[in-house]
């Protein structure tokens, strides 16, 4: 196991079964290889960032806006008549 | 009072209860599914534009289309996965994609110099995050960072990582291969953590 091969992996394994055979390799480069163990760590780092950064709710004027939406495409009646290729 | 014991017999209902109702014309069935999904829908759509307008805009145009499309929706796929789908095809595909394939292929790379041990110096970041994200400026970063990040990759890196679905799942929503969205995710993680890295307060860790 190589760097370049531990790069490649490291980030699909942050959460794969860390007893599979490929984890376990890994695992023993990383305890060598502080290269490699500051890069995840700065991959995991970013990746919580990420998560961490607060997310919106949908605003009550949005909800009933999205509400009077619905009733009047309800009223038209066009549900099911327009099926474009999804 | 006819319409609460409704309401709150709807609460009760699971999504194929509720999905059956709505085709056939139950329009309080159908409202308790916006209920259900409009903040997913609107959460996920405000982490990929990074902007509430368009958040609202998708929002609007997907649950219009879910309703005109009741009657394909077969049951096959995850109700989500049908959600996020529409997501993407109505509003996101919108946006100018650009082709930047090519650029994002040097994400396979390892940073240079990682495979000759001894000269290679990769920057331990020591800031916590939660530290990190009170500072005004470094959530303008992270803004920058991931707009600059092609939206198919954008899309990969926001279920996957934000979300918490699989790869599995992003790739069945994308229409794509299971090897391509982890073959994309990686590489956007890989963009994002370069776009962050100068700006890190960093200690350069010794390599013996
Ligand atoms: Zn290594």
């Amino acid at each position: 196991m190589n760097c370049k091969k531990v790069y490649l992996h490291i980030c699909e394994s942050l959460d794969e079964d860390l007893n599979s055979p490929r984890c376990r390799e890994i695992r023993n480069h990383l305890d060598d290889c502080p290269n490699c163990r500051a890069y995840l760590d700065s991959i995991k780092k970013t990746i919580t960032l990420y998560r961490m950064e607060p997310a919106p709710h949908v605003p009550a004027s949005v909800h009933n806006r999205l509400i009077k939406t619905i009733d009047l495409s309800w009223k038209k009646g066009t549900r099911g008549k327009v099926t474009p290729k999804q | 009072m006819h319409l609460i014991v409704k309401a709150s017999k709807n609460n009760a209902k699971t999504d194929d209860q509720l999905l059956r109702g709505a085709k056939e014309g139950d329009r309080a069935a159908f409202s308790e599914l916006v209920k259900r999904y409009e903040d997913m829908v609107y959460k996920f759509s405000f982490k990929v534009c990074r902007n509430k307008d368009e958040a609202e805009e998708a929002l609007q145009d997907t649950f219009v289309n879910v309703y005109k499309n009741l009657s394909s929706f077969d049951g096959r796929s995850k109700l989500s996965t049908w959600l996020y789908r529409i997501v993407i095809n109505n509003c996101l595909m919108k946006k100018r994609r650009r082709k930047l394939d090519d650029l994002m292929e040097s994400y396979d790379e390892p940073p240079a110099g990682e495979n000759s041990k001894h000269n290679a110096r990769i920057p331990r970041w020591d800031e916590t995050p939660a530290d990190l994200l009170l500072n005004k400026e470094f959530h303008e970063l992270l803004e920058e960072a991931i707009l600059k990040l092609p939206v198919d990759y954008r899309i990969v890196f926001v279920l996957r990582d934000i979300e918490g679905r699989s790869t599995e799942e992003a790739a069945k929503i994308l229409g794509i291969s299971h090897e391509a969205a982890k073959s994309r995710l990686r590489r956007a993680r890989a963009f994002l953590r370069d776009q962050l890295a100068p700006y890190m307060n960093v200690q350069e860790e010794a390599v013996e």
